[in-house]
């Protein structure tokens, strides 16, 4: 995505100051503070706050908007628990050591949160920001300037059809937004803890538009019923995607902090469905590499993920490409007394073996090839 | 009576102006008055202070990304 020339970032159009139905009838210091009598812009700047939604959304959204703001700590775009879960789990307990790995977490990782102005009002910084159509609120946030622009490797390129060689995703293909399929109930959080975006009760669920697949007269319908709650939607139907192999971050001598992905490649992959639950009961799930290695976090201390082995570097995945016919599902035989789209031992470096130990599909558990 | 509706006539009509004149007056002051504004919605100011910014950080240590790779 394109940066904006600075000056682009912060002009403010008057068809927000005039609008009073859309937060136009709100003086700016009201939410960003600064003294809106002063002439010189140095002085006038005084106690800006840039983003008065972050951390904490109540006083600037809250009067207005209190049924979202009061989900706000919970909300996984602002706290990201999915990360700080798993970089605790795998981070090495002694004292001194877990600080470190923490603090290299905090300035690497935790960068890439938003906020309800980074969606709504703003890019986000973690993409350099700047107000989406001078300071417009915006309902529904627009897809390339705020979504995709962070989650674009492994989901935007996926779902654009970026990827050389790979179509785009069949929603998108009929003007599908982010947004028809992840809501704002889902997007703001479910007000319970949850440790991945799987887990937010709200999440979108292809069922909730395909809901006569299972039907004996709907198309397909042997396919689908053969399959239900063995393989999840994704290993049918989606094409190959992003897979990173290593992310390695430090800070540079003047203290900036700055990330390093080297390995990554276009794969697909069934593995074993390593969050199995009442709602997600599938065997088969499609899962990716997610960019970790044991080395990750070197730059603050060695050994720090000295747990590493306790979560899957291969993880359930549902890639955005989704496409009614894929190689995957031309034939039976593809999957059918064939290996080769599945995750099996030898698709995983010899120093991840155990961690991925319950994704790993055993030759045992392929699928039987279909007597003749 | 006729001198009476007159007398209503009258004073509605200066109520009215009153209203109209000075009803205004605020909102008016308040929008002229908010520098914000006035700088925030001209690209011309704002182009003029970006290169300001830029200018007294010229020499200062860069802080654009050294990352590599996609994240």
């Amino acid at each position: 995505m394109e940066q904006l020339a600075p000056h682009e970032k912060l002009f403010v159009d008057t068809a927000f100051t005039e609008d009073d139905e859309n937060h136009g009838q709100i003086g700016c210091v009201e939410c960003h503070g600064g003294n809106s009598d002063d002439p010189n812009w140095k002085t006038a700047h005084k106690g800006v706050v840039k983003d008065p939604t972050f951390p904490d959304p109540s006083k600037a959204c809250g009067d207005c908007h209190e049924n979202i703001t009061e989900n706000n700590q919970h909300n996984l775009h602002v706290n990201l628990a999915a990360i700080k879960k798993t970089v605790g789990m795998r981070s090495n307990p002694a004292k001194g050591v877990c600080e470190r790995v923490d603090e290299g977490r905090q300035n690497h990782c935790s960068s890439c949160h938003s906020s309800c102005g980074q969606c709504h009002v703003s890019r986000p910084e973690s993409v350099q920001g700047g107000l989406l159509e001078g300071h417009v609120f915006k309902k529904n946030p627009p897809m390339q300037e705020v979504c995709t622009a962070c989650h674009g490797s492994r989901i935007g390129k996926e779902y654009l059809g970026k990827n050389k060689g790979i179509p785009a995703d069949v929603h998108k293909r009929k003007y599908f937004k982010c947004s028809k399929c992840h809501t704002g109930d889902e997007m703001h959080g479910d007000n319970n803890d949850c440790a991945n975006r799987y887990e937010v009760g709200n999440g979108p669920k292809c069922l909730d538009c395909h809901e006569d697949i299972y039907d004996e007269k709907a198309p397909n319908a042997k396919q689908h019923r053969l399959h239900k709650d063995l393989l999840s939607c994704q290993v049918c139907h989606s094409m190959p995607y992003k897979n990173c192999y290593s992310c390695h971050v430090a800070k540079d001598p003047q203290g900036n902090a700055f990330f390093e992905t080297k390995e990554s490649n276009m794969n697909f992959m069934i593995g074993l469905n390593p969050l199995r639950s009442q709602k997600r009961p599938e065997k088969f799930v499609t899962v990716r590499h997610v960019p970790v290695d044991k080395n990750t976090f070197d730059f603050y201390t060695k050994n720090g993920l000295s747990n590493f082995d306790q979560i899957p570097t291969w993880k359930l995945t549902t890639p955005h490409n989704i496409n009614r016919q894929t190689p995957q599902n031309k034939k039976c035989e593809n999957c059918h007394g064939n290996a080769d789209f599945f995750l099996i031992e030898k698709d995983v470096r010899p120093e991840e073996l155990n961690a991925n130990k319950n994704v790993i599909v055993p030759l045992s558990l392929l699928p039987k090839k279909i007597a003749d | 009576m006729k001198s009476y509706k007159f007398l209503v006539g009258i004073v509605s009509v200066f109520v009215g102006s009153f209203l109209l004149f000075f009803g205004n007056q605020p909102a008016q002051a308040a929008e002229s008055e908010s520098q914000c504004v006035i700088c925030h919605t001209s690209p011309k100011k704002l182009i003029k202070i970006t290169r300001e910014i830029a200018k007294s950080n010229e020499g200062k240590s860069a802080t654009e990304s050294k990352s590599k790779g996609e994240g």
